[in-house]
């Protein structure tokens, strides 16, 4: 068959093509696309930012109770003091390092 | 109708979900059809990548630059997704069992027209997956070299090679079928 004839067969089949009815495509399609929108944006950062909020309330309020708020305000302002220094930023930075690359490297293998 | 670039920047500045419906109502039978001259007509593998590739165009619509028509920027989507399909699993071909379908006004086409699609996509099947794909792009699509080096992500070259040798096997099928 010449190359003519080729060109020809395509052009009849691209003149006849048909119209794909939907047959349930759209609705199939839409149903995926809600999915992939569920959570909306409002709950996928705001759940999580009300989950923190409230654990952080609930920690004020049985440290206050317990009395250790006291306790833990000092300890968190001796931890704070006590990283300015070089050598615990340096530690810090060090160990933050090899933290992410075994995440990393495990992340591999999940 | 509207045009396709209006539809995308309201998906993209207004979140329009209608507006992505409507782009997959104006494209859906062109790349369905596509797909099934791909797949040698198997339609319900090709509309699972018609399904995927519109997924993946929602998924990544921020990503759609202009620089090229968005049926080819689907195209290139679903070309990709039907490779992917290729290598991960052996082709099956279904026969043709009759689900008709319409031009468009809605009608009912006749069998006459509906077999030259079908024996066109299972002459095809003679051609490896990039020939098919070339082919059915360049002489049904009339997308030019270039687009389809775009589409493919392959050389020039290699694009003008797979049409050339593709048109060549489909003759040799073609030319046996007629004397069958």
């Amino acid at each position: 068959m010449s190359n003519n004839k080729i060109d020809q067969l395509f052009s009849n089949a691209r003149d006849s093509e048909p119209y794909i009815p939907n047959r349930g495509f759209e609705e199939q399609l839409s149903r995926r696309l809600d999915q992939l929108d569920w959570p909306p944006v409002w709950l996928r950062f705001g759940l999580p930012l009300l989950g923190a909020i409230t654990g952080l309330a609930l920690a004020i309020w049985v440290m206050s109770g317990t009395g250790s708020l006291g306790y833990a305000s000092q300890l968190a302002l001796s931890i704070a003091n006590t990283s300015f220094s070089l050598p615990i930023w340096s530690a810090g930075l060090i160990s933050l390092f090899f933290t992410a690359a075994a995440l990393l490297g495990a992340k591999k293998y999940l | 109708m509207v045009s396709d670039k209006s539809l995308i920047e309201r998906v993209l500045i207004h979140k329009d979900r209608h507006a992505f419906d409507q782009l997959v109502k104006q494209h859906q039978s062109t790349l369905r059809y596509s797909l099934r001259q791909w797949t040698c007509w198997d339609e319900a593998l090709a509309d699972d990548l018609s399904q995927e590739t519109f997924l993946r165009a929602y998924q990544s619509l921020s990503k759609f630059r202009f620089e090229s028509s968005f049926s080819t920027w689907l195209y290139r989507i679903a070309y990709r997704l039907f490779l992917d399909h290729q290598k991960s699993a052996t082709q099956r071909y279904v026969e043709y069992v009759g689900d008709s379908i319409q031009d468009e006004d809605g009608q009912t086409d006749n069998h006459e027209q509906q077999d030259i699609h079908r024996d066109l996509a299972r002459a095809m099947q003679v051609l490896s997956a990039d020939q098919r794909a070339a082919i059915h792009l360049h002489l049904h699509r009339q997308y030019s070299h270039q687009e389809i080096s775009d589409i493919m992500e392959i050389p020039l070259g290699t694009v003008k090679t797979h049409i050339s040798r593709g048109r060549q096997l489909l003759a040799e099928a073609l030319e046996d079928w007629r004397g069958d």
